[in-house]
Protein backbone atom coordinates (compact mmCIF):
# COMPACT_ATOMS: atom_id res chain seq x y z
CA UNK A 1 0.00 0.00 0.00
CA UNK A 2 1.43 3.43 -1.16
CA UNK A 3 2.26 5.44 2.04
CA UNK A 4 1.08 9.16 1.74
CA UNK A 5 2.61 11.91 3.69
CA UNK A 6 1.98 15.56 4.30
CA UNK A 7 5.40 17.73 3.12
CA UNK A 8 4.45 21.11 3.28
CA UNK A 9 2.20 23.19 4.53
CA UNK A 10 0.92 26.81 5.23
CA UNK A 11 -2.04 28.18 7.13
CA UNK A 12 -4.16 31.34 7.76
CA UNK A 13 -6.53 31.81 10.95
CA UNK A 14 -6.46 34.61 13.35
CA UNK A 15 -7.20 34.97 17.17
CA UNK A 16 -8.35 38.53 16.85
CA UNK A 17 -11.96 39.08 16.34
CA UNK A 18 -13.95 42.02 16.12
CA UNK A 19 -17.75 42.66 16.58
CA UNK A 20 -20.00 43.40 13.60
CA UNK A 21 -22.82 45.16 15.50
CA UNK A 22 -24.20 46.11 11.58
CA UNK A 23 -25.78 42.51 10.66
CA UNK A 24 -29.22 41.61 11.83
CA UNK A 25 -27.56 39.55 14.44
CA UNK A 26 -24.52 41.46 15.78
CA UNK A 27 -21.36 39.05 16.42
CA UNK A 28 -18.17 38.75 17.23
CA UNK A 29 -15.99 37.47 14.03
CA UNK A 30 -12.66 36.16 13.70
CA UNK A 31 -11.51 37.78 10.60
CA UNK A 32 -8.60 39.34 8.49
CA UNK A 33 -9.78 42.82 7.85
CA UNK A 34 -7.16 43.65 4.70
CA UNK A 35 -8.92 40.76 2.94
CA UNK A 36 -11.69 43.45 2.10
CA UNK A 37 -9.37 45.85 0.51
CA UNK A 38 -10.98 46.87 -2.53
CA UNK A 39 -13.44 44.65 -2.66
CA UNK A 40 -16.29 47.47 -3.38
CA UNK A 41 -14.45 48.01 -6.48
CA UNK A 42 -15.83 44.63 -7.51
CA UNK A 43 -12.80 43.30 -9.48
CA UNK A 44 -11.05 41.22 -6.25
CA UNK A 45 -13.14 38.55 -4.59
CA UNK A 46 -12.34 38.13 -0.77
CA UNK A 47 -12.08 34.60 -0.65
CA UNK A 48 -9.21 34.89 -3.12
CA UNK A 49 -7.41 37.47 -0.89
CA UNK A 50 -7.82 35.08 1.88
CA UNK A 51 -5.99 31.96 -0.26
CA UNK A 52 -3.05 34.73 -0.93
CA UNK A 53 -2.33 34.43 2.50
CA UNK A 54 -1.54 30.62 2.34
CA UNK A 55 -0.20 30.63 -1.56
CA UNK A 56 3.53 31.01 -0.15
CA UNK A 57 5.42 32.29 -3.55
CA UNK A 58 8.66 30.73 -2.66
CA UNK A 59 6.82 27.13 -1.93
CA UNK A 60 4.37 27.56 -5.69
CA UNK A 61 8.48 27.93 -6.91
CA UNK A 62 9.85 25.15 -5.58
CA UNK A 63 6.70 22.89 -6.80
CA UNK A 64 7.21 24.21 -10.24
CA UNK A 65 10.28 23.39 -9.72
CA UNK A 66 10.57 19.80 -8.32
CA UNK A 67 7.84 17.88 -10.46
CA UNK A 68 6.92 14.11 -9.77
CA UNK A 69 4.71 11.62 -11.06
CA UNK A 70 1.03 12.86 -11.97
CA UNK A 71 0.19 15.60 -9.67
CA UNK A 72 -3.33 16.78 -8.89
CA UNK A 73 -4.70 20.31 -7.35
CA UNK A 74 -7.76 19.93 -5.20
CA UNK A 75 -9.90 23.44 -3.93
CA UNK A 76 -12.01 22.62 -1.08
CA UNK A 77 -13.90 25.56 -0.95
CA UNK A 78 -16.69 24.33 1.64
CA UNK A 79 -20.06 26.13 1.11
CA UNK A 80 -17.99 28.82 -1.36
CA UNK A 81 -21.15 28.35 -3.78
CA UNK A 82 -23.51 30.39 -2.23
CA UNK A 83 -20.77 32.14 0.23
CA UNK A 84 -20.12 35.83 -0.76
CA UNK A 85 -23.16 36.75 -2.19
CA UNK A 86 -24.27 38.40 0.25
CA UNK A 87 -28.36 39.83 0.57
CA UNK A 88 -28.59 43.03 -1.00
CA UNK A 89 -30.52 45.05 2.05
CA UNK A 90 -27.29 45.22 3.38
CA UNK A 91 -25.06 48.38 2.79
CA UNK A 92 -21.85 47.78 5.17
CA UNK A 93 -18.48 46.73 5.23
CA UNK A 94 -18.89 43.16 3.78
CA UNK A 95 -21.09 44.07 0.84
CA UNK A 96 -19.75 44.16 -2.81
CA UNK A 97 -21.27 43.44 -6.12
CA UNK A 98 -18.67 41.30 -8.52
CA UNK A 99 -18.03 43.15 -11.81
CA UNK A 100 -17.15 39.66 -13.25
CA UNK A 101 -19.31 36.68 -11.95
CA UNK A 102 -17.12 34.04 -13.64
CA UNK A 103 -14.16 34.68 -11.10
CA UNK A 104 -16.04 33.70 -8.24
CA UNK A 105 -16.53 30.63 -9.71
CA UNK A 106 -14.43 27.88 -7.66
CA UNK A 107 -13.36 25.75 -10.57
CA UNK A 108 -12.24 29.12 -12.33
CA UNK A 109 -10.00 30.28 -9.70
CA UNK A 110 -9.07 26.58 -9.19
CA UNK A 111 -7.79 26.18 -12.86
CA UNK A 112 -5.82 29.28 -12.25
CA UNK A 113 -4.31 28.48 -9.02
CA UNK A 114 -3.35 25.42 -9.95
CA UNK A 115 -1.19 26.83 -13.25
CA UNK A 116 0.79 28.37 -10.30
CA UNK A 117 1.57 25.26 -8.70
CA UNK A 118 2.81 23.90 -12.13
CA UNK A 119 2.30 21.11 -14.49
CA UNK A 120 -1.00 19.75 -13.65
CA UNK A 121 -2.49 16.55 -13.84
CA UNK A 122 -5.97 16.93 -12.28
CA UNK A 123 -8.39 19.85 -11.21
CA UNK A 124 -10.90 19.76 -9.14
CA UNK A 125 -12.88 21.50 -6.61
CA UNK A 126 -15.29 20.13 -3.56
CA UNK A 127 -18.11 21.90 -1.68
CA UNK A 128 -18.83 19.60 0.81
CA UNK A 129 -19.90 22.38 3.34
CA UNK A 130 -17.76 22.71 6.56
CA UNK A 131 -16.56 19.25 6.08
CA UNK A 132 -15.04 20.15 2.59
CA UNK A 133 -11.24 20.05 3.68
CA UNK A 134 -11.35 16.91 5.49
CA UNK A 135 -13.63 15.02 3.20
CA UNK A 136 -11.31 16.09 0.31
CA UNK A 137 -8.39 13.72 2.85
CA UNK A 138 -10.48 10.29 1.20
CA UNK A 139 -9.91 12.04 -2.01
CA UNK A 140 -6.06 11.88 -1.38
CA UNK A 141 -6.11 8.63 -0.19
CA UNK A 142 -7.86 7.61 -3.54
CA UNK A 143 -5.51 9.49 -5.99
CA UNK A 144 -2.19 8.24 -4.66
CA UNK A 145 -3.28 5.02 -3.68
CA UNK A 146 -5.57 3.87 -6.49
CA UNK A 147 -4.55 6.00 -9.27
CA UNK A 148 -0.62 6.53 -9.02
CA UNK A 149 -0.78 10.36 -8.10
CA UNK A 150 2.45 11.07 -6.58
CA UNK A 151 1.73 14.64 -5.52
CA UNK A 152 -2.26 16.07 -4.67
CA UNK A 153 -2.04 20.03 -3.23
CA UNK A 154 -4.87 20.97 -1.21
CA UNK A 155 -5.89 24.35 -0.89
CA UNK A 156 -8.66 25.14 1.31
CA UNK A 157 -10.31 28.61 1.57
CA UNK A 158 -13.35 29.87 2.56
CA UNK A 159 -14.43 33.54 3.68
CA UNK A 160 -17.47 32.86 6.30
CA UNK A 161 -17.22 36.38 6.99
CA UNK A 162 -20.43 37.83 4.77
CA UNK A 163 -23.11 39.04 5.20
CA UNK A 164 -25.11 36.14 4.00
CA UNK A 165 -23.47 33.15 6.27
CA UNK A 166 -23.76 35.69 9.34
CA UNK A 167 -27.39 36.27 8.96
CA UNK A 168 -27.92 32.70 8.22
CA UNK A 169 -26.26 31.56 11.18
CA UNK A 170 -27.56 33.68 13.21
CA UNK A 171 -30.96 33.03 12.07
CA UNK A 172 -30.24 29.19 12.42
CA UNK A 173 -28.94 29.82 16.56
CA UNK A 174 -25.69 28.17 15.48
CA UNK A 175 -23.33 31.17 16.44
CA UNK A 176 -22.81 32.91 19.89
CA UNK A 177 -24.21 36.35 19.28
CA UNK A 178 -23.33 39.50 20.69
CA UNK A 179 -26.81 39.32 22.98
CA UNK A 180 -25.68 35.60 24.26
CA UNK A 181 -21.77 37.33 24.75
CA UNK A 182 -23.12 39.65 26.95
CA UNK A 183 -24.61 37.07 29.55
CA UNK A 184 -21.23 35.99 30.28
CA UNK A 185 -21.37 32.92 27.56
CA UNK A 186 -18.03 32.61 25.96
CA UNK A 187 -17.36 29.91 23.14
CA UNK A 188 -16.60 26.30 24.11
CA UNK A 189 -17.32 22.84 23.52
CA UNK A 190 -18.47 19.94 25.59
CA UNK A 191 -18.98 22.12 28.11
CA UNK A 192 -22.20 22.56 30.39
CA UNK A 193 -22.11 26.22 30.65
CA UNK A 194 -20.20 27.70 27.91
CA UNK A 195 -21.07 26.47 24.31
CA UNK A 196 -20.77 28.02 20.62
CA UNK A 197 -18.52 29.48 18.36
CA UNK A 198 -17.97 32.89 16.13
CA UNK A 199 -17.43 32.48 12.66
CA UNK A 200 -14.11 32.96 11.18
CA UNK A 201 -11.66 33.33 7.95
CA UNK A 202 -9.29 30.66 7.26
CA UNK A 203 -7.49 29.08 4.63
CA UNK A 204 -4.68 26.77 4.46
CA UNK A 205 -2.46 24.85 1.75
CA UNK A 206 -1.08 20.97 2.24
CA UNK A 207 1.09 19.06 -0.33
CA UNK A 208 0.27 15.60 0.58
CA UNK A 209 3.25 12.83 -1.64
CA UNK A 210 3.51 9.45 -2.62
CA UNK A 211 6.56 7.63 -0.45
CA UNK A 212 7.87 7.50 -3.98
CA UNK A 213 7.83 11.08 -4.57
CA UNK A 214 8.98 12.07 -1.27
CA UNK A 215 12.31 9.68 -1.70
CA UNK A 216 12.61 11.16 -5.17
CA UNK A 217 13.17 14.86 -3.34
CA UNK A 218 14.84 13.39 -0.40
CA UNK A 219 12.14 15.37 1.90
CA UNK A 220 11.36 15.27 5.80
CA UNK A 221 7.64 14.85 5.90
CA UNK A 222 5.38 16.35 8.77
CA UNK A 223 3.33 13.83 8.92
CA UNK A 224 1.72 10.44 7.68
CA UNK A 225 -1.70 10.08 6.12
CA UNK A 226 -2.72 6.38 7.35
CA UNK A 227 -6.38 6.84 6.27
CA UNK A 228 -9.77 8.85 5.25
CA UNK A 229 -13.64 8.46 5.17
CA UNK A 230 -16.59 10.11 4.50
CA UNK A 231 -20.14 9.08 5.45
CA UNK A 232 -23.79 10.06 6.06
CA UNK A 233 -26.24 9.45 7.58
CA UNK A 234 -29.66 7.96 8.29
CA UNK A 235 -31.64 11.26 8.69
CA UNK A 236 -34.30 13.14 7.14
CA UNK A 237 -32.83 16.35 8.37
CA UNK A 238 -30.04 17.39 6.25
CA UNK A 239 -28.71 20.39 8.31
CA UNK A 240 -28.98 18.17 11.82
CA UNK A 241 -27.51 15.88 13.73
CA UNK A 242 -28.70 12.36 14.95
CA UNK A 243 -28.26 12.27 18.75
CA UNK A 244 -26.97 8.90 18.47
CA UNK A 245 -23.60 10.35 16.60
CA UNK A 246 -24.23 7.86 13.63
CA UNK A 247 -22.47 10.05 10.89
CA UNK A 248 -19.86 10.35 13.43
CA UNK A 249 -19.07 7.15 13.96
CA UNK A 250 -19.39 5.47 10.23
CA UNK A 251 -16.60 8.25 9.50
CA UNK A 252 -14.24 6.83 12.29
CA UNK A 253 -15.37 3.52 11.16
CA UNK A 254 -14.27 4.32 7.74
CA UNK A 255 -11.75 5.81 8.50
CA UNK A 256 -9.97 3.34 10.89
CA UNK A 257 -10.68 0.76 8.46
CA UNK A 258 -9.17 2.34 5.34
CA UNK A 259 -6.30 2.46 7.89
CA UNK A 260 -5.71 -0.17 8.99
CA UNK A 261 -5.42 0.82 12.81
CA UNK A 262 -7.45 0.08 15.90
CA UNK A 263 -9.93 2.33 18.30
CA UNK A 264 -6.72 1.44 20.74
CA UNK A 265 -4.09 3.26 18.65
CA UNK A 266 -6.26 6.56 18.20
CA UNK A 267 -4.75 8.88 21.25
CA UNK A 268 -5.98 12.57 19.94
CA UNK A 269 -8.98 13.20 18.73
CA UNK A 270 -9.36 17.20 16.85
CA UNK A 271 -13.28 17.19 17.21
CA UNK A 272 -15.23 19.32 14.90
CA UNK A 273 -16.21 21.02 18.05
CA UNK A 274 -18.90 23.68 17.27
CA UNK A 275 -20.16 24.02 20.95
CA UNK A 276 -23.84 23.64 19.82
CA UNK A 277 -25.69 21.51 21.28
CA UNK A 278 -26.46 19.07 18.67
CA UNK A 279 -23.00 18.79 17.92
CA UNK A 280 -21.85 17.96 21.35
CA UNK A 281 -24.05 15.43 21.57
CA UNK A 282 -23.85 13.81 18.52
CA UNK A 283 -19.89 13.88 18.54
CA UNK A 284 -19.42 12.27 22.04
CA UNK A 285 -21.88 9.83 21.75
CA UNK A 286 -19.95 8.90 18.54
CA UNK A 287 -16.74 8.91 20.48
CA UNK A 288 -17.48 7.17 23.31
CA UNK A 289 -18.90 4.35 21.03
CA UNK A 290 -15.95 4.26 18.83
CA UNK A 291 -12.45 4.41 20.68
CA UNK A 292 -10.94 3.44 23.72
CA UNK A 293 -9.01 5.83 25.36
CA UNK A 294 -8.33 9.36 23.72
CA UNK A 295 -7.94 12.92 24.81
CA UNK A 296 -10.36 15.38 22.62
CA UNK A 297 -9.33 19.20 21.70
CA UNK A 298 -10.98 21.84 19.70
CA UNK A 299 -9.94 24.72 17.94
CA UNK A 300 -12.91 26.72 17.27
CA UNK A 301 -13.01 28.47 20.14
CA UNK A 302 -9.19 30.14 19.20
CA UNK A 303 -10.33 31.08 15.75
CA UNK A 304 -13.49 30.65 15.20
CA UNK A 305 -15.67 28.03 12.81
CA UNK A 306 -13.59 28.67 9.40
CA UNK A 307 -16.13 26.65 7.34
CA UNK A 308 -14.96 24.62 4.77
CA UNK A 309 -11.51 25.33 5.41
CA UNK A 310 -12.17 24.07 9.44
CA UNK A 311 -11.49 20.29 8.80
CA UNK A 312 -8.10 20.30 7.50
CA UNK A 313 -6.87 23.71 8.80
CA UNK A 314 -7.07 22.88 12.40
CA UNK A 315 -5.80 19.27 11.79
CA UNK A 316 -2.94 21.38 10.76
CA UNK A 317 -2.48 23.68 13.74
CA UNK A 318 -2.84 20.94 16.19
CA UNK A 319 0.29 18.89 14.11
CA UNK A 320 2.15 22.23 15.27
CA UNK A 321 0.96 22.34 18.30
CA UNK A 322 2.06 18.72 18.97
CA UNK A 323 5.90 19.49 17.10
CA UNK A 324 5.75 22.21 19.81
CA UNK A 325 4.73 19.78 22.72
CA UNK A 326 1.27 20.10 23.49
CA UNK A 327 -2.28 19.48 22.83
CA UNK A 328 -4.29 22.30 23.44
CA UNK A 329 -6.83 22.67 26.00
CA UNK A 330 -10.58 23.32 24.53
CA UNK A 331 -11.01 26.63 25.65
CA UNK A 332 -13.52 28.57 28.15
CA UNK A 333 -14.27 24.34 29.90
CA UNK A 334 -15.71 25.34 33.20
CA UNK A 335 -15.07 21.62 34.48
CA UNK A 336 -11.97 19.78 35.23
CA UNK A 337 -11.67 17.58 32.33
CA UNK A 338 -9.07 14.88 31.41
CA UNK A 339 -10.35 13.82 27.96
CA UNK A 340 -12.10 16.56 26.31
CA UNK A 341 -9.37 18.36 27.56
CA UNK A 342 -9.84 21.37 30.28
CA UNK A 343 -6.12 22.09 30.20
CA UNK A 344 -3.75 21.40 27.68
CA UNK A 345 -1.23 18.39 27.92
CA UNK A 346 2.03 16.75 26.51
CA UNK A 347 1.20 14.53 23.78
CA UNK A 348 0.45 11.07 24.43
CA UNK A 349 1.86 8.36 22.06
CA UNK A 350 -0.06 7.73 19.52
CA UNK A 351 -1.93 8.51 16.49
CA UNK A 352 -4.25 11.47 15.90
CA UNK A 353 -8.04 11.47 14.65
CA UNK A 354 -9.62 14.44 13.02
CA UNK A 355 -13.33 15.06 12.44
CA UNK A 356 -15.40 17.18 10.70
CA UNK A 357 -19.09 17.69 10.04
CA UNK A 358 -20.68 19.36 7.28
CA UNK A 359 -24.23 20.45 6.49
CA UNK A 360 -26.07 18.19 4.06
CA UNK A 361 -25.39 15.53 5.72
CA UNK A 362 -21.88 14.92 5.57
CA UNK A 363 -19.12 13.53 7.98
CA UNK A 364 -15.53 13.51 7.61
CA UNK A 365 -12.57 11.38 9.59
CA UNK A 366 -8.89 10.89 8.99
CA UNK A 367 -5.80 9.09 10.84
CA UNK A 368 -2.75 10.85 10.80
CA UNK A 369 0.28 9.66 12.13
CA UNK A 370 2.77 12.64 13.29
CA UNK A 371 6.41 12.51 12.37
CA UNK B 1 1.67 59.81 -18.99
CA UNK B 2 4.05 56.80 -20.20
CA UNK B 3 0.67 54.03 -21.02
CA UNK B 4 2.85 50.99 -20.92
CA UNK B 5 3.81 52.05 -17.21
CA UNK B 6 0.20 52.55 -16.35
CA UNK B 7 -0.37 48.97 -18.11
CA UNK B 8 2.46 47.25 -16.16
CA UNK B 9 0.69 48.64 -13.16
CA UNK B 10 -2.26 47.77 -14.19
CA UNK B 11 -1.56 44.01 -14.99
CA UNK B 12 0.06 43.85 -11.64
CA UNK B 13 -3.17 45.10 -9.70
CA UNK B 14 -4.94 42.48 -11.83
CA UNK B 15 -2.62 38.83 -11.25
CA UNK B 16 -2.87 37.03 -8.33
CA UNK B 17 -0.16 38.11 -5.86
CA UNK B 18 1.23 34.31 -6.33
CA UNK B 19 1.69 34.75 -10.21
CA UNK B 20 4.82 35.84 -11.55
CA UNK B 21 5.54 39.46 -12.08
CA UNK B 22 4.90 40.10 -15.88
CA UNK B 23 6.93 43.01 -17.83
CA UNK B 24 5.13 44.65 -20.78
CA UNK B 25 8.44 46.35 -22.67
CA UNK B 26 6.38 47.67 -25.89
CA UNK B 27 3.36 48.59 -27.13
CA UNK B 28 3.08 45.26 -30.10
CA UNK B 29 3.94 42.25 -28.15
CA UNK B 30 1.07 40.42 -27.93
CA UNK B 31 -0.34 39.77 -24.20
CA UNK B 32 -0.03 35.91 -24.27
CA UNK B 33 2.99 35.69 -25.62
CA UNK B 34 4.23 37.71 -22.15
CA UNK B 35 2.34 35.57 -20.16
CA UNK B 36 -0.50 37.58 -20.00
CA UNK B 37 -4.00 34.89 -20.04
CA UNK B 38 -7.45 36.01 -21.21
CA UNK B 39 -8.74 36.46 -17.32
CA UNK B 40 -5.48 38.58 -16.45
CA UNK B 41 -6.70 40.62 -20.05
CA UNK B 42 -10.43 41.17 -18.66
CA UNK B 43 -10.07 42.30 -15.36
CA UNK B 44 -7.15 44.91 -17.25
CA UNK B 45 -9.67 45.72 -19.07
CA UNK B 46 -12.19 46.58 -16.45
CA UNK B 47 -9.75 48.60 -14.54
CA UNK B 48 -8.71 50.25 -17.56
CA UNK B 49 -12.47 51.28 -18.47
CA UNK B 50 -13.20 52.77 -14.97
CA UNK B 51 -10.02 55.06 -15.52
CA UNK B 52 -10.94 55.94 -18.26
CA UNK B 53 -14.63 56.41 -17.75
CA UNK B 54 -15.87 53.90 -20.72
CA UNK B 55 -19.11 51.89 -19.64
CA UNK B 56 -18.76 48.03 -19.59
CA UNK B 57 -21.19 47.84 -22.17
CA UNK B 58 -19.16 49.45 -24.31
CA UNK B 59 -15.94 47.05 -24.11
CA UNK B 60 -17.32 44.14 -23.02
CA UNK B 61 -17.45 43.50 -26.83
CA UNK B 62 -13.19 44.64 -27.45
CA UNK B 63 -10.61 41.83 -27.54
CA UNK B 64 -7.30 43.47 -27.81
CA UNK B 65 -4.38 41.29 -28.54
CA UNK B 66 -1.94 44.22 -27.85
CA UNK B 67 -1.06 46.90 -25.83
CA UNK B 68 -1.36 49.49 -29.06
CA UNK B 69 -5.27 47.90 -29.74
CA UNK B 70 -5.84 47.97 -26.26
CA UNK B 71 -4.75 52.16 -26.16
CA UNK B 72 -6.53 52.76 -29.51
CA UNK B 73 -9.72 51.31 -27.74
CA UNK B 74 -9.34 53.30 -25.13
CA UNK B 75 -8.75 56.57 -26.48
CA UNK B 76 -11.65 56.18 -28.85
CA UNK B 77 -14.06 55.71 -26.09
CA UNK B 78 -12.74 57.60 -23.43
CA UNK B 79 -15.14 60.31 -21.50
CA UNK B 80 -12.06 61.17 -18.90
CA UNK B 81 -8.27 60.37 -18.40
CA UNK B 82 -6.08 59.82 -15.16
CA UNK B 83 -3.56 62.40 -14.44
CA UNK B 84 -0.77 60.10 -13.39
CA UNK B 85 -0.20 56.46 -12.74
CA UNK B 86 0.23 57.12 -9.58
CA UNK B 87 -3.51 58.54 -9.39
CA UNK B 88 -4.99 55.60 -11.41
CA UNK B 89 -3.29 53.46 -9.13
CA UNK B 90 -5.43 55.73 -6.11
CA UNK B 91 -8.41 55.74 -8.30
CA UNK B 92 -8.09 51.52 -8.26
CA UNK B 93 -7.65 51.09 -4.44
Amino acid sequence: MQVIYLTHFRTASTTDYELFDDVVFPQKVHWFPDTYTRAKSGLFYVPHRLAEKVLDSKLLSYLRGNPVGKTAFILAGGNAHFAGIGPRHYDNRLSYVYKFMPFSLTQVFAGRTAQACGSIDMVTTDASACASSLKVMMDVQNLIRHYDFDRVIVLTVEDGVTNAVLEFFGEAKAVLTQKQEETGIKPSAFDSKNFGFRIGQGAAFAVFESERAVNQQDLTPHAELLGAYSASENSTNAIGQRENGEGFAKAMSGAMHYSKVNPEDIKIVKTHGTGTASNNLSEKTALGNTLKAFVATSYKQKIGHTMGSSGLLETLLLLQDMKNGFVPAIENRTETDSVYLSESISPPEGLVMSLAAGMGNIYSAAIFKGL
Amino acid sequence: MNFLELLNAVAKLARPIHFETVSIIDMETKFKDIGLDSLDGLIMMMYLCELYGIEEEISKEWNPQTPQEMHDLLMAHKTREPASVEEAMKQCK
